[in-house]
């Protein structure tokens, strides 16, 4: 049972992120298609007054993980599509309608666009499923997994997209139950992907649509992180490794 | 059963100080406590955010009463995992021990009977109740809706039954959702021990002895006389309700300009209500 508000909601999680949160907030609520915006304030933090109507925020007593955070915010979802950005994107234009257009196909369950850094260079956000090969292929700097990303090309189905923007048909998000809450920080995303084409749905990767992002990897500079990034990565490989899904 | 496993709903909109007072005492005793916030001002909100345990969802704007219940009792199954939520309103006033006890009289009826439970309201007014001791009799305990505040649903009817109505916005919600569990083979029950304080409409009249609830905003009154055109027309609501609420609803679209505070604009309102409720487009009022 869907309300007539809008048929995208956006989810994002601030982690003290401030001033570029609320901007990011104003520009997606200006968007005709976005009908809420759930802001998840993981740690304390002020916000400003007068914020846009659209907005609903939730305010964690302790932190929470990506997949938590976001699998919160998907209970108060009430909209055809459901979509998980991060605070760190920048928007230069509507990536909505057209994203929308490629998920009015029922086969697919994800979407997420083509995404460059700020210098205008597309980053490694659509890859190969991860197995300990490419791994290690990745780690000796012979092969990223990474897909050859062209602005301007037709779409892709990449194996997953990096957790930074997806798009989903809110039902399929429901039916796949969300993000898996026992990954904490890293792989959620390959995690998600890998359950949506074994569940039969496809991912597309559109490259007419471009978003901004300035990747924090975090795990190549913290002992914390990379221990995170390692655990992740043995849970994915115990889940999925021998059950990888066959592509067409 | 433990109160950890209740989550006690509230939906807040300029929410007095008692229902502050009433979250931080139920949250005390160790339930889960939602509060869906439609409206409320800054010092409010920073008190909830202060207590410990309590989950705020704030809404920037007004969603209505029915998007905002569904916030929270979504958020209460789906992520505090909870077998149960009891609804609240601000203007109720819940014993502590109320949304336990309710839980203990719920588990007697045998699994997937009850769809919703409630404790009998009693208007703090005056004190009276909102059945009285003939009609409970007559109804044997059962009567065909009850009000959201105090009412108790179970995890697993909730999941057959769906979520409140969005789009209706404020009024009738319950009414529609107790209709629509009978549907699917439900009852709704009161409870036989409980009451609860709660205050009946926003002003009211003595009739016999007895204060009435009335409701004075012209765009309450778009909303009662909207929602119940809309119910009317729905096919599994019992055609005796919907014979007798077509009545009253003709019976409200008359006193209603009278008794309010604005005749002009509630006689105008009345006038988009009827037009609306029959073409069925619901959501919020389009005149504020």
């Amino acid at each position: 049972m869907m309300n007539s508000r809008g048929e995208v909601t956006v989810s994002l999680v601030s982690h003290g992120h401030g001033e570029m949160v609320w901007r990011l907030v104003e520009q997606l609520a200006a968007f005709p298609k976005v009908g809420q915006v759930i802001v998840t304030l993981n740690i304390p933090e002020d916000y400003p007054e007068g914020l846009n109507k659209k907005v609903t925020l939730l305010k964690n007593d302790s932190p929470k993980g990506f997949g938590q955070n976001h699998n919160a915010a998907f209970s108060l979802v009430r909209s055809q599509f459901y979509c998980v950005i991060n605070p760190d994107i920048e928007l230069s234009q509507n990536p909505f309608d057209t994203l929308i257009s490629i998920l009015n196909n029922q086969r697919v369950g994800l979407v997420a666009p083509l995404v460059f850094n700020n210098s205008g260079v597309p980053e490694d956000s659509m890859r190969r499923f991860l197995t300990p090969l490419s791994l290690l292929k990745r780690i000796l700097g012979w092969n990223s997994g990474a897909y050859s990303l062209n602005f301007g090309e037709s779409d892709i189905s990449p194996d997953w997209v990096a957790g930074m923007f997806m798009l989903f048909q809110s039902k399929v998000y429901a039916k796949i139950k969300g993000f898996d809450e026992c990954y904490f920080m890293y792989c959620e995303d390959a995690d998600i992907c890998t359950r949506l084409w074994r569940a039969g749905y496809t991912v597309v990767g559109c490259l007419s649509t471009v978003v901004v992002h300035n990747a924090q990897r975090a795990s190549h500079h913290s002992l914390e992180h990379l221990n995170w990034h390692l655990q992740s990565m043995f849970r994915y490989f115990a889940q999925h490794l021998f059950s990888l899904p066959k592509r067409m | 059963m433990s109160p950890k496993k209740v989550s006690c709903v509230f939906v807040f909109y300029n929410p007095p100080q008692v229902a502050l007072d009433t979250v931080t005492r139920l949250n005390s005793y160790g339930y889960q406590v939602v509060v869906a916030v439609n409206q409320a001002s800054p010092d409010v909100i920073q008190n909830l955010e202060s207590l410990k345990g309590v989950h705020p969802i704030i809404n920037v704007s007004n969603l209505g009463l029915a998007t905002a219940l569904n916030q929270g009792i979504c958020l209460s199954f789906d992520q505090l995992l909870v077998n149960y939520v009891v609804l609240f309103d601000q203007d109720s006033i819940p014993d502590t021990t109320m949304p336990l006890a309710l839980v203990s009289e719920y588990e007697n009826y045998p699994n997937g009977e009850v769809a919703c439970m409630g404790p009998m309201l009693v208007d703090c007014k005056d004190l009276s109740a909102t059945y009285s001791q003939n009609t409970l009799e007559f109804l044997g305990r059962m009567p065909s809706t009850i009000p959201t505040s105090g009412t108790l649903i179970s995890s697993s009817v909730w999941r057959d039954v769906g979520p409140m109505l969005d789009d209706l916005f404020i009024d009738a919600i319950d009414h529609e959702w107790c209709f629509r569990a009978q549907h699917k083979g439900y009852q709704i029950r009161l409870s036989r021990n409980l009451t609860m304080i709660h205050n009946m409409g926003d002003a009211s009249f003595k009739l016999r002895g007895k204060y009435k609830p009335i409701h004075k905003s012209p765009i309450r009154h778009y909303y009662i006389i909207r929602n119940a055109l809309y119910l009317i027309s729905l096919d599994y609501l019992p055609i005796k309700w919907r014979i007798t609420e077509l009545a009253k609803t003709i019976r409200r679209a008359l006193i209603y300009p009278l008794v309010s505070a604005d005749f002009v604009k509630s006689f105008k309102l009345i006038g988009f209500a009827i037009s609306d409720g029959i073409r069925g487009r619901l959501g919020p009022c389009p005149i504020k």
